[in-house]
């Protein structure tokens, strides 16, 4: 293999990152951890909103504490 | 036994298994052995030697990552490797464009490819080509005619035993021997 073409350039890039270890922990990796927890976080928020939505929908009247506490005292028993 | 401090000499998973160790010389010895045939295969499948020469560059970064996870189920990590091949390419062609993961999450620069590039890979694929007819040339007639036709021309085991007027449990049965014939005969 000749001096300096592409794959041993290659080759020289992928040892040095072996060398460094950075295989194992990528320099990435921090980033990717916090766009994952990100991406988890605001999936989780869109499904608490989603909810709160379908359930004031559900029960308006329970949203502004207008409801019934007691369902029984809702039918008169 | 010490083991030989000649990496060219080490298995596919002494060499991973030293490069989740943090061995660069187990990486470049690991590189080495297995370029041309990753290269010929990415070749095969693209057309294009610039492309291969891309995707090739992904598959050794996508390996370096999954080296620590490593599991020996086969003498050679050959098929291993493959695997890792065709995910990049399938990622490659679902997203329209070269999936360059692994190198991103490693940090590799991109590397420019010119013309004495695109001449290195049609060697090495010419290489690669005489390595494998020297090698076929050496097994038994009926399994290179078997593993010509399974592993070079990628027909299905039903269409070979078609056309060879035989079983396709015998045909499966020679491409396994050829296989391992001339996996002891690269090993050696």
């Amino acid at each position: 293999m000749s001096n300096g073409d592409y794959f041993d350039r290659l080759d020289s890039e992928l040892a040095g990152l072996i060398r460094r270890a950075e295989h194992l922990e990528g320099p990435g990796a921090r980033v990717r951890r916090c766009a994952w927890l990100a991406r988890r976080a605001t999936l989780a928020v869109i499904v608490g909103l989603a909810l709160a939505v379908t359930l004031i929908s559900e029960f308006p009247s329970s949203a502004d504490g207008a409801g019934p506490r007691n369902p029984i005292s809702a039918i008169g028993a | 036994m010490a083991r030989s401090t000649d990496r060219s000499r080490w298995s596919d998973e002494q060499l991973l298994a030293a490069i989740a160790g943090c061995d660069d010389r187990a990486s470049s010895a690991f590189y080495r052995r297995h370029l041309r045939p990753v290269l010929a295969w990415l070749m095969r499948r693209t057309g294009d030697p610039e492309l291969a020469a891309d995707l090739t560059a992904e598959v050794f970064a996508a390996a370096m990552i999954a080296a620590p996870r490593y599991e020996p189920r086969h003498p050679s990590a050959e098929a291993w490797l493959t695997g890792i091949a065709r995910n990049v390419l399938g990622h490659s062609v679902r997203r329209g464009r070269v999936d360059a993961r692994a190198r991103r999450q490693l940090g590799v620069g991109t590397l420019p490819i010119d013309d004495n590039d695109i001449e290195r890979v049609h060697e090495m694929i010419d290489a690669h080509r005489t390595d494998v007819a020297g090698h076929l040339s050496r097994l038994p007639a009926d399994e290179r005619a078997a593993v010509r036709a399974r592993i070079i021309d990628e027909r299905d085991y039903r269409d070979i035993a078609r056309s060879l007027g035989c079983s396709e449990l015998v045909i499966r049965k020679r491409v396994s021997r050829g296989l391992a014939r001339l996996r002891a005969e690269l090993a050696g």
